[in-house]
């Protein structure tokens, strides 16, 4: 079963939806977790993509260890100068951790990742003696 | 300062903006009053710097609409977002300058600057005694 954990919001993140659920209307959704993150699985690999926007290549570090992808990192949350007053403040993951397991055997020394506008997208190719096999007929 | 958020709801769809998009996702602002401007920074991930569109109407609504586009594969097994449509609205007093909007995108994350008009930036005034 794959899982995502994130071991930093806990009450915070279910506080932040009750919020968000009771203050959006029904064909709007507010997402306030950092960060979010869909996986995918083909016949070959894993595939992951995670929302992290604002977040520079150096302040995020990617593990697998154990069957377990782990995504850290932080990102600047104040831009404006210091003197602004802050009327609205929703954007969350100024450190940020997220976790998942991946219950199948991973080739891990082949995963790769890459960064765009935001978007990140780690593929874990699956080991060889997990993948489907066709079998030739002699 | 005056500003406040644009809800659309089924009851006012039509009289606010007409292009709001059908579906959409509420992208996370943080909005700041600095003396000379207002300050929107929203959240974007997965869009493409000429897929947002920033407005400000002759209401001075300021609204933003940003496409995420991005390669999806089948077969989900686990989704916490769904890809989609960004909408995000608020109305501006008349204090600020809409034909100087600035912008500036990076990484998905959009700042959008409004300058407050030169007459109504606060004044120190020195009161003698």
């Amino acid at each position: 079963m794959f899982c995502t954990i994130n071991p930093v919001s806990g009450v915070e993140l279910l506080r932040r939806n009750l919020d968000a659920l009771f203050n959006s209307s029904l064909d709007s959704q507010t997402r306030y977790d950092y960060p979010l993150l869909n996986a995918y699985e083909s016949a070959d690999a894993v595939t992951v993509i995670a929302e992290i926007p604002g977040v520079a290549k150096p302040d995020l570090s990617i593990t697998y260890e154990n069957g377990v992808l782990s995504l850290s990192g932080k990102r600047k949350i104040h831009t404006a100068s210091s003197g602004a007053s802050v009327l609205r403040k929703e954007r969350s993951g100024e450190t940020f951790e997220k976790v998942l397991k991946v219950p199948v055997k991973i080739n891990d020394t082949a995963i790769t990742a890459t960064l765009t506008d935001g978007i990140l997208t780690v593929v874990l190719p699956k080991s060889e003696d997990v993948k489907p096999k066709t079998i030739a007929i002699n | 300062m005056s500003y406040e958020e644009i809800k659309t709801t089924e009851n006012n769809n039509s009289t606010t903006t007409e292009s709001v998009p059908e579906k959409y996702f509420t992208p996370a602002v943080d909005v700041y009053d600095t003396e000379d401007a207002f300050v929107a920074v929203v959240d974007l991930p997965g869009v493409v710097k000429g897929d947002v569109k920033i407005e400000v109407d002759e209401n001075n609504v300021l609204s933003v609409k940003a496409k995420q586009s991005f390669h999806e594969p089948d077969r989900a097994v686990v989704k916490e977002f769904i890809k989609g449509n960004y909408y995000r609205a608020f109305s501006l007093g008349d204090e600020f300058e809409r034909d100087a909007v600035k912008a500036v995108f990076e990484d998905g994350v959009l700042e959008i600057s409004v300058p407050r008009k030169e007459e109504q930036k606060p004044k120190r005034i020195e009161i003698s005694i």
